[in-house]
């Protein structure tokens, strides 16, 4: 018999998908394909068909590359965190954060090889010959082991749902079956098989906190033990892996506002829990704000002069466009918004997260551009400006994001179904909203 | 001090300017460098601008830049910016810091009725005599030794793979702990 959590968690997986939907797999699809089309042009042309240079050898990949690893964090912090302090509303959303984990931190390892040139040599080499005390170094280990990780935090808590569609599967044959079939692990339900299966949680759930700070920790030194104005700072770590969490939460409310909408999931993505996660981005929002804060105000009175040209740039000069967009758009009004009790709605939450996600893009961009562009020595300056290949895969990069989803909520349930039935009585609202017969036809 | 050459070209010289009979507002701009160039000795950059009918341009900015070869390394750097005077003639003091064969380049921006100019002039440097060249002063070796960060980093990595084994070891087994539900 199955539970109405269960049917109304698993009808995207019977039902056959719209329109809609087949238009949006084509458009992204296409995405995808103009990002490969370019990265084909790129490796036989060369970097030269991007606006990367000697001077300014990083843009709009290493961009992404640290914007996607930000976006990991989404599944650290709402699965990892809030299921060590038993926050019982995370539930509904765990695998949404564990999904969009896992996927952006493929999409960021595939923008390095993409900054490289070259997709094999490059690595091999930095294998071979990379120096320990690099954090280039550390932060290849790192996100390594983070991806091992995430992918096995996003499967382990699959498997009592993988059982359920094994055993509900409607011919029990077929390719589709014997992925569940494996991916269930001869699960039956079996008390030291919870047990087991808590165990392995819980190990990786504290595991995975401190491996997420230290992927991120890794990318900040990457600048900050660079002897260059503005990346070289003492408060990197902590702002990247603050910054991180902070666009993380606004992509999950970005996709669960998504799911709500696309799919009629309000029963499980209730106004309480975009509520609760507005407290979470607008709490991390006013500390990367302080931090931001801090990071300019005391750059702005070094009196060392090859500080100023960098500082001018991202303030005045040529990026002030992108600095006054993620301050004012990306953090000043999506922090309005939540903060006031008439716009702290599903709406306004959105909204807020949409401009935080933008925001926290462009704020990726100030700090990699502008010090590049204004050089180490006296009277070199460079510019940049990303070419239509760099766009494509970029472009690439987003759509891949939405393309994974759409194809993992055609074949796993997208809420995880044993821990919304079996959640604690006082949390457990989704549950109790289905009870109430609040199912959406 | 060695003399002026500006007329004379001891050093190469070579002329660019826009086809006049195409575009009459083309502009002519000359770069002539001293000759005998050594390093940390400085040298007499002269910088001639013209006008289409030969006119001298006056007060107009002049850049100078240096071009940077290094292996497959290619950039240029900005030497100084000066301004011509009434004879549309600008100076400038260079002080080479590398031996060897390179180029100055003069650039003019242009204006409302004069189309941008450039020249280039090669020069070759020779190592100067009792003056060394620009030291660049060696990076020093962090404070911290270099080993330091193995003593927390790879302990640490190894604990987090120790746990994502234990993790996977517990999934592994549970195949295993199969039971009926009456048990459990």
């Amino acid at each position: 018999m199955t539970s109405a959590v269960e049917q109304l968690a698993m009808r995207p997986l019977g039902e056959r998908p719209g329109r809609g939907y087949w238009v949006l797999v084509a458009a992204m699809a296409a995405l995808v394909v103009l990002g490969l089309v370019a990265w084909i042009i790129q490796l036989r042309e060369g970097l030269g068909v991007t606006g990367l240079s000697s001077s300014v050898p990083w843009g709009v990949y290493i961009v992404n590359f640290i914007f996607f690893v930000g976006i990991s964090y989404a599944g650290t912090l709402l699965s990892a965190v809030l299921r060590l302090v038993h926050a019982g509303w995370r539930r509904p959303i765990t695998r949404i954060a564990e999904v969009v984990t896992v996927s952006s931190l493929v999409i960021a390892a595939v923008m390095i090889p993409a900054d490289l040139g070259r997709p094999v040599i490059a690595p091999w080499q930095m294998l071979i010959s990379g120096r320990g005390e690099s954090p280039l170094v550390w932060d290849m280990v790192v996100l390594t082991t983070y991806l091992v990780a995430a992918f096995i935090f996003l499967v382990i808590p699959m498997i009592p749902d993988m059982a359920r569609c094994r055993d509900t599967h409607p011919t029990g044959t077929g390719p589709r079956y014997r992925l569940y079939s494996w991916m269930a692990a001869s699960w039956n339900g079996h008390a030291r098989q919870w047990q087991r299966l808590e165990r392995a949680m819980g190990i990786l759930a504290i595991t995975i906190i401190p491996v997420a700070i230290l992927a991120h920790s890794a990318v900040a030194w990457i600048f900050g033990v660079t002897p260059r104005p503005v990346w070289n700072s003492t408060i990197f770590a902590p702002y990247f892996v603050v910054g991180a969490v902070f666009s993380g939460t606004a992509v999950i409310v970005v996709i669960m506002a998504a799911y709500r909408r696309v799919f009629h999931l309000h029963v499980f993505f209730t106004e309480r829990h975009f509520v609760r996660l507005g407290y979470i981005l607008l709490t991390l929002n006013l500390v990367y704000m302080y931090f931001t804060f801090s990071e300019y105000w005391t750059i702005g009175y070094t009196v060392q002069a090859d500080y100023q040209a960098p500082l001018a740039s991202i303030l005045s000069g040529a990026h002030a466009w992108a600095f006054w967009f993620a301050i004012i758009l990306g953090m000043l009004v999506p922090a309005a918004l939540v903060a006031l009790p008439w716009t702290r709605t599903v709406g306004g939450i959105t909204t807020a997260s949409v401009l935080v996600v933008t925001g926290m893009w462009l704020k990726r961009w100030i700090i990699v551009v502008p010090p590049l562009e204004t050089g180490m020595t006296p009277g070199s300056l460079a510019s940049y400006a990303p070419t239509w290949v760099e766009g494509a895969i970029t472009l690439a990069g987003g759509a891949a994001l939405v393309l994974i989803f759409l194809g993992f909520q055609r074949l796993f349930p997208v809420i995880s179904i044993w821990e919304v039935e079996y959640g604690d009585e006082e949390d457990h609202v989704p549950a109790a909203n289905v009870r109430n017969g609040e199912v959406p036809a | 001090m060695r003399g002026r050459l500006a007329a004379i070209g001891v050093a190469t010289m070579l002329m660019v300017a826009a086809p006049a009979a195409a575009n009459p507002a083309s502009t002519e701009v000359a770069i002539v460098v001293e000759s005998g160039a050594r390093t940390g000795e400085p040298l007499d950059v002269t910088i001639t601008l013209s006008d289409a009918s030969g006119d001298p341009v006056s007060e107009a900015p002049v850049m100078v830049l240096e071009e940077l070869r290094f292996f497959d390394y290619h950039d240029v750097s900005t030497v100084g910016e000066t301004r011509t005077d009434h004879r549309g003639i600008a100076t400038l003091t260079y002080v080479p810091g590398r031996a060897g064969q390179g180029r100055l380049i003069a650039e003019y921006p242009g204006a409302d009725e004069l189309d941008p100019a450039t020249d280039t002039a090669m020069i070759t440097v020779e190592e100067g005599v009792g003056v060394v060249s620009p030291v660049i002063p060696a990076t020093p070796d962090p404070l911290l030794p270099r080993g330091v960060t193995a003593v927390w980093f790879l302990p640490l990595l190894l604990a987090i793979w120790l746990a994502i084994a234990t993790s996977v070891y517990n999934v592994l087994r549970i195949p295993a702990e199969r039971g009926t539900a009456h048990e459990a």
